[in-house]
């Protein structure tokens, strides 16, 4: 651990991390203006002194707009991943620990729901239950989970045939408690992995179903609706599009890079 | 042989799945299809003429019969919002998504393998640390954060170099198509040109480190011949193999950058289909575009085993 935080690259890109998670928790106290107050005296004004961030085409100050904003996108990456882990994590270690029919019952299942474009059986979701972050969170965690157990499953498979486990099998233990106790923690470092990635991955989509306007509803919004809404307004005022920009990209650029670290710690160990 | 037909059997079973799952989705649909229409004031005999008109008041697997027999031979019904043959319209945005995301693919294909190459022969080196970290912060970026970013750099916000939208179709000559086709090839092709980069680089580094490159540079050959003759031929199974295995990802892919650039493609038309709560034109447009991902994946499997001799092998 000491060396991976010895890493620029982890170290930066876990503060980043830290810094959007501080910043989204007390976002809405932070916010110099309640994010849907409009003022139609200073619509479009550039970044300065009372608007740090610049006002939107509403005159809503943008800079409140994106620590809100912030809030959100957390809220549906997170509820997204619990989905994920909540579904694919039993799945994985049942689907591994059995093998068997139950394997084959489970992966298939999965399979087929791999078989849609994420992005298109999200949609299909979402038409079904109706745009808001509750079905956003679930759509988004739906798409995903079955990746989630191939990943769990694949790391519980590594370590089936261990003599530990076969120790624990020995001193008869219940199914239940090899799995948690002894197959989990041995999965630890592949599914931190995951969970970056995971994370990452949710954030994307669902701010691109935001951006599409199949998400949360005016007059809140994400940074993926932020983007949306000012793609009129752009060119004249850039400050509407490249604060959401930077925002989202300093979370999930950060997210993957520190995915990518920990693999290459984990296999570096020979655990992965 | 067997790995083929058990990979076809597969295909088509997956495919039964999606077809059942897309019709699925208007029977749940939140309020009823005629309502829907007709707003909630109707009278009892208008919805009771119009779901006879649309056929609601049969068994739902009937229906699924009627709807999966009409698709297969090319007939996905009237659109509600338009009042026209499906078809037609499907079949001219779907031919506007092919083409650019075939651009894209080609873009993959060669910004990868570059991407690749260099970063391996450079195995190290800062530019090589650069591009590495380039490629996976480039994985992660959604496509409307990269369209938006080319749109304010080249699309219109700094530099005017290229149009953000307004795409007319093959007809309208080739540098008013290379012109409006960059942006949103680009966009699209980012992610997946990261992705294989970093593939390539992997299997180059491996086949840049075995004794057949050893020998080759030691028998005297230019570094070049070095690289074409021994390096890239073997360095580009794997290459060749995620490129083929992920083309399904374009798929999902255009849809934001058919949003981005308000480009007539089958994605956009799917966005409107939803938006106006046109359930037939939803569900062709749904089963296309699950089918054509379906098939790629399918493309991509055989490709991977004309180039895997051990798969090859077990399937012979």
């Amino acid at each position: 651990m000491r060396r991976l935080l010895r890493d620029p690259v982890f170290a930066g890109s876990a503060l980043l991390l830290l810094a959007h998670v501080v910043l989204a928790t007390f976002g809405t106290q932070i916010a110099p203006y309640p994010f849907d107050q409009m003022n139609f005296g200073s619509r479009l004004t550039g970044p300065d002194a009372a608007h740090w961030f610049g006002t939107d085409t509403f005159g809503r100050d943008v800079l409140s707009r994106v620590l809100v904003g912030g809030k959100i996108t957390l809220q549906f990456g997170f509820g997204a991943v619990a989905v994920c882990f909540l579904i694919g994590l039993p799945a994985g270690l049942v689907s591994a620990y059995h093998g068997g029919w139950v394997d084959q019952v489970l992966m298939r299942v999965m399979d087929v729901l791999m078989s849609f474009p994420t992005l298109l059986l999200g949609l299909l979701i979402l038409i079904i239950a109706g745009p808001d972050i509750v079905n956003l969170i679930l759509a988004v965690g739906l798409v995903y989970c079955p990746r989630t157990a191939r990943m769990v499953r694949g790391a519980a498979l590594a370590v089936r045939h261990a003599t530990y486990i076969e120790a624990a099998q020995a001193r008869g233990e219940s199914a239940a408690y090899i799995m948690l106790r002894e197959l989990l923690p041995s999965a630890a470092g592949p599914i931190m992995v995951e969970f970056c990635i995971r994370l990452s991955y949710a954030i994307l989509l669902g701010a691109s179903f935001n951006y599409l306007g199949l998400g949360v509803q005016p007059p809140a919004a994400d940074w993926g609706a932020l983007v949306q809404e000012a793609r009129s307004t752009m060119l004249l005022a850039p400050w509407t599009v490249v604060f959401p920009i930077v925002f989202i990209s300093t979370l999930v650029a950060p997210l993957h890079l520190l995915g990518d670290r920990l693999d290459e710690h984990f296999k570096g160990h020979g655990r992965a | 042989m067997r790995f083929l037909l058990s990979r076809l059997v597969y295909t088509a079973a997956i495919l039964v799945a999606v077809s059942l799952m897309v019709f699925a989705v208007t029977e749940l649909l939140p309020g009823n299809v005629v309502t829907m229409i007709l707003g909630t004031d109707a009278t009892p005999e208008e919805t009771k003429r119009l779901s006879e008109l649309l056929g609601l008041d049969r068994p739902a697997l009937q229906r699924y019969g009627e709807w999966v027999a009409g698709a297969v031979q090319g007939d996905f019904g009237t659109s509600l919002r338009m009042q026209r043959p499906i078809t037609p319209i499907l079949l001219e945005r779907l031919a506007n998504s092919l083409v650019l995301a075939g651009i894209a693919f080609v873009m993959v294909a060669v910004g990868g393998i570059a991407f690749g190459v260099v970063t391996a022969w450079h195995e190290g080196s800062r530019l090589d640390r650069t591009l590495t970290a380039l490629a996976v912060t480039g994985t992660s970026l959604p496509e409307f954060v990269t369209g938006t970013v080319l749109v304010l750099l080249v699309g219109g916000g700094l530099l005017s170099l290229f149009p953000s939208s307004g795409y007319n179709g093959l007809g309208a000559g080739f540098a008013d198509v290379a012109s409006h086709l960059f942006l949103p090839a680009v966009t699209l092709a980012v992610v997946l040109t990261a992705y294989v980069g970093r593939v390539t680089r992997t299997a180059t580094i491996d086949v840049l480190g075995s004794d057949y490159v050893r020998t080759a540079r030691l028998k005297g050959l230019p570094e070049r011949t070095v690289l074409l003759r021994h390096v890239l031929p073997n360095a580009l199974v794997p290459t060749v193999t995620v490129l083929f295995m992920n083309v399904g990802w374009l798929v999902g892919g255009i849809v934001v950058v058919e949003a981005v650039f308000v480009f007539p493609g089958i994605g956009r038309l799917m966005l409107f289909a939803i938006s106006e709560r046109d359930w037939p034109l939803i569900q062709a447009c749904a089963l296309v575009t699950a089918s054509i991902y379906v098939l790629s994946n399918f493309v991509g499997d055989l490709v991977v085993m004309a180039l895997s001799p051990r798969i090859r092998h077990a399937a012979q």
